[in-house]
């Protein structure tokens, strides 16, 4: 059992997804709200990447490896569904820039996630499982941390440009240099 | 320079924000650089000529699955060709065809935006890139420059988010320095936007 809790927590913190794979960082950085509100967001967006993460393992799973060329494209179509999830919810609807609709955003973390679970070859599929639910927590936990970075940053009085995206990058430079416990130094 | 300041900053967030952790030195930022601008043309000559005549419902969503499976091929078919790419190609290559910038403004004409958006996106890529190779591995273009790393974080993907922050900030300095006159504007913040509206 303290494998799998070994495994789930290796994956909210060290293979963050957010800060360390870098899948869902565009989203949460455009995308989280208030913190207020970044807690139903969050789980509404978080839904979506759980349905098409556990869905595209348990096909992947399934699949023999000789078919192992169409898993990106079942994968899409997972995360297509799981986009159906997030528009049902009203999360993210409309256009972002330039004729691109804001739910492709989350269409990175999605695929992202099936594919690396697809390269951890060392776990099984009861691993594996706990894995993208590790993932899928440390998305949710992340998505909720910048919420209030965010909300901090624009409630102090500071200077424009502390205000910027950079600056959320810059965070989540170090919270993934935090995360992997400065192994670099 | 507040358009292409803007431009610059587009091009960062929708593409290299995603992309920039796959890609460790100059020769993987060539490789992704120039992958995507081709499924970027791809795209675009496809949803200007064929898309335009079949009345496709959904059209991003089909525009994102022919993007993916371009990618999806070239991911195969590539490392047979030329097996020295094996080694520079990860899943963040995959991701290539999931990339916003891809389907940045798909539906109109080839030559508005595509081409500098192309430019500038490859010129970013190849700077953060060497920049990370260098600071991180201590090489350029696989020849050693020093013989320890000058600061190792740069190799990892906290060191790739720190530089490609720094550089933004530096960008964002210079543009409010010279064009204090101009907004910044906010744009990407959707959520922003709707606080200035809400009481």
């Amino acid at each position: 059992m303290s494998e799998i809790g070994d495994i789930f927590w290796n994956y909210v913190l060290r293979n963050n997804m957010v800060f360390i794979l870098s899948f869902g960082l565009l989203l949460v950085i455009v995308e989280t709200p208030r913190l207020n509100e970044s807690y139903v967001k969050g789980l509404k967006i978080t839904a979506g990447i759980a349905v098409s993460s556990l869905t595209g393992l348990f096909i992947a799973a399934n699949i023999s490896s000789e078919f192992a060329f169409v898993l990106p494209g079942i994968y899409f179509i997972t995360s297509l569904v799981g986009i159906y999830v997030i528009n049902k919810s009203g999360a993210l609807r409309g256009q972002w820039i330039e004729g691109i609709p804001r739910n492709i955003m989350v269409l990175v973390p999605q695929l992202g996630l099936q594919l690396f679970m697809q390269e951890q070859t060392v776990l099984n599929y009861l691993e594996k499982f706990f894995a993208v639910l590790g993932s899928i927590f440390g998305f949710y936990l992340v998505f909720i941390i910048m919420a209030a970075v965010k909300e901090q940053l624009e409630l102090n009085e500071t200077e424009k440009i502390f205000k910027s995206e950079y600056i959320l990058l810059i965070v989540s430079g170090f919270f993934a240099a935090i995360l992997v416990g400065f192994n670099f130094m | 320079m507040g358009k292409d300041y803007k431009r610059i900053k587009k091009i960062i967030l929708s593409g290299l924000l995603i992309l920039i952790i796959g890609t460790n030195d100059v020769i993987s930022a060539l490789i992704f650089s120039g992958t995507l601008i081709f499924i970027s043309l791809i795209i675009r000559i496809f949803s200007l000529t064929v898309l335009k005549k079949l009345r496709v419902l959904s059209q991003d969503y089909f525009l994102w699955g022919i993007g993916l499976a371009l990618v999806s091929f070239l991911y195969i078919v590539l490392p047979g060709i030329f097996p020295k790419i094996d080694s520079y190609i990860n899943i963040y290559y995959l991701l290539i065809g999931v990339t916003p910038i891809v389907y940045l403004n798909s539906g109109e004409n080839i030559r508005s935006d595509f081409i500098k958006n192309s430019m500038l996106f490859l010129l970013l890529m190849i700077f953060i890139s060497l920049l990370r190779e260098i600071l991180g591995y201590g090489n350029i273009l696989g020849y050693s420059l020093f013989d320890r790393p000058l600061l190792e974080i740069s190799g990892r993907p906290a060191g790739a988010l720190l530089i490609l922050g720094i550089c933004g900030m530096t960008l964002e300095f210079l543009y409010q320095r010279f064009n204090m006159s101009q907004k910044s504007g906010n744009k990407f913040f959707k959520n922003e936007n709707e606080r200035e509206v809400s009481p």
